[in-house]
């Protein structure tokens, strides 16, 4: 059983990593992650369903996410067609995780996106299953794992979802 | 009194190509009706298409769903570990007979009248047999097969009886199937990136496989320096682009730069077929790449004429080691449509979408273009190679030049 304080926590924590996005505020959703440990991962369902190991988005250390943060803020600018995200997310299940101080939950997803002509439809939809550990009164990811329903995705992925 | 029927003319008939060897008309890539053709006579046509590799349906009575086009095929590894297509359609009344992407089966099983077919498409059991038209035989009620033929793997079919053996189809580009699928083809599959790109299949073909790397940015970022390399263009207008790719330096931008390391080129000391990297496009609509320690098959499905689904396929060697195994899936973050390097490709496929009805009305060819040239003399950076397969592109659909 979570206490109330607990939840409040890891949903605030959650609201941070959605808002970052949407506000593509990408060093402030790198600050969702814990430091020198947290893992980012966007898996195709299909692969969970086949047992595949690809990912589509496969930071498995922290300097992996920092590149990525780099890549879109410094190496990408001006040459893709910008979108913007807006992210919906129900948590559905929340439980202390094996070691101390860490809790595994799952929410579902869902991510429309507006193009430059201002048309809306589904990016992404699916579920997160987060590990976050907290430290005193901060929540921080340790891993999140975003699994795709739609693994055939509309367009190219710039953002993180 | 009944009026006699008559065809109408077709508009593609006094359709008129350019005169000028190194153009193509834009609006090959927005016409509908232009795509109709295409159907009837290149995707039904005398071409090979890459179905699936041997590593998507590893093993004996294992199957892959996918497209010639608009057209379902079925794939299946027989129990006797040979390849087989079939029209993916029960051939009582035409329901699509399997629906799932890959999967393992002995028999197929129509839903609607549970007509069962086995693994090699023969028709092994219909109810109510008795009540069937006379003579109604199982032998003459299998599953339609489509030519299939194998090459490293690769799982080839056509549609046309009018195709030229596959061997002799896939002339020159030997070693360069050979350098991409790691020697023997003998692979593994480790996964997909699926995504569709608004733009015609022939945007995607003519520019995903070849393009200079003036596009890509992080080349510059990364240190990205390709080697002495060649171009091969192949009378059936396949092309491979092949390089030695120095392992890439540490340039201090990234904070992870194992990601960049060139592994199989190490272990080998720099030298042979490990240490180059590769691109070919196979003539109509696959390509195939190993860019470092990535081998990628990247199938393009036509949707409509904008739009395009493309099936990024991610393999590995059978014989990898566990660390090479991880390297490669760490790697997939460097090429696919989310990732480091091309990424910005779909942008520049979206982008000549949108702009098809634009004046000048053709597109054109000019690095390394000079009139009458062979085409198979073109260097490693040029663009022109597109030019051979655009050529019998232009004949396939029946297209007049204009005169000079």
């Amino acid at each position: 059983m979570l206490t109330p304080d607990v939840l409040q926590r890891l949903d605030a924590l959650q609201l941070d990593y959605i808002d970052a996005l949407d506000s593509k505020d990408l060093p402030r959703w790198l600050e969702t992650f814990q430091k020198d440990q947290g893992e980012y991962y966007v898996i195709p369902g299909e692969h969970v369903e086949e047992d595949l190991p690809l990912s589509l988005l496969h930071d498995d250390c922290y300097a992996r996410i920092q590149d990525r943060v780099n890549f879109i803020e410094k190496v990408w600018v001006g040459i893709y067609e910008d979108y913007q995200m807006r992210h919906f997310v129900q948590r559905v299940r929340a439980t202390p995780g094996d070691a101390p101080d860490t809790y595994d939950m799952k929410s579902n997803v869902s991510v429309l996106y507006t193009n430059t002509e201002g048309h809306a439809q589904v990016l992404a939809v699916g579920t997160y299953e987060d590990r976050v550990r907290m430290n005193g009164g901060a929540a921080r990811f340790l891993r999140t794992r975003v699994i795709l329903d739609n693994f055939t995705t509309p367009r190219y992925i710039v953002y993180p979802l | 009194m009944d009026m006699p029927l008559r065809a109408l003319p077709d508009p593609l008939n006094d359709y008129r190509w350019p005169a000028a060897e190194n153009e193509v008309p834009k609006d090959v890539f927005s016409r509908d009706d232009i795509y109709r053709r295409e159907l009837e006579r290149l995707f039904a046509g005398p071409v090979w298409h890459v179905a699936a590799h041997r590593a998507e349906l590893p093993n004996r009575c294992d199957f892959k769903t996918t497209w010639v086009a608009e057209t379902p095929i079925l794939v299946v590894q027989g129990d006797d570990s040979v390849m087989r297509a079939f029209y993916n359609a029960c051939s009582h009344r035409g329901v699509m007979l399997e629906t799932r992407r890959r999967g393992h089966a002995r028999e197929f099983e129509c839903p609607y009248h549970r007509w069962l077919f086995d693994e090699k498409g023969t028709l092994r059991a219909c109810p109510a047999e008795n009540d069937f038209i006379p003579g109604f035989d199982k032998a003459d009620n299998g599953l339609a097969q489509i030519r299939c033929e194998e090459f490293l793997g690769l799982v080839f079919v056509t549609l046309s009886d009018e195709t030229p053996p596959l061997r002799e189809y896939l002339k020159g580009m030997e070693p360069g199937l050979e350098l991409v699928l790691m020697g023997d083809g003998d692979c593994r599959l480790l996964g997909y990136h699926k995504t569709v790109i608004d733009a015609n299949w022939k945007l995607y073909r003519d520019n995903d496989g070849y393009h200079t790397p003036l596009l890509h940015k992080a080349f510059t970022w990364l240190n990205w320096q390709g080697g002495k390399g060649s171009q091969t263009v192949t009378e059936q207008g396949h092309l491979a682009v092949t390089a030695d790719l120095k392992p890439l330096s540490d340039t201090g931008i990234l904070h992870d730069p194992s990601l960049l390391e060139f592994k199989a080129a190490i272990r080998a000391g720099g030298e042979g077929p490990q240490a180059k990297t590769g691109v070919l496009v196979l003539s109509p609509g696959t390509l195939i790449s190993k860019a470092l320690d990535l081998p990628i098959i990247r199938y393009s499905l036509p949707k409509g004429v904008d739009r395009t689904e493309i099936h990024w396929t991610f393999i590995a060697h059978k014989d990898d080691d566990p660390e090479m195994l991880q390297h490669r899936i760490r790697q997939a973050n460097m090429m696919g449509p989310s990732a480091m390097i091309s990424l910005e490709d779909a942008a520049v496929f979206n982008r000549t979408q949108k702009a098809c009805a634009t004046q000048p009305p053709n597109t054109q060819f000019v690095k390394g273009f000079r009139p009458g040239m062979d085409l198979a003399a073109a260097g490693q950076n040029d663009e022109v190679g597109n030019l051979a397969w655009w050529e019998i592109y232009r004949r396939l659909m029946g297209f007049q030049r204009e005169a000079a």
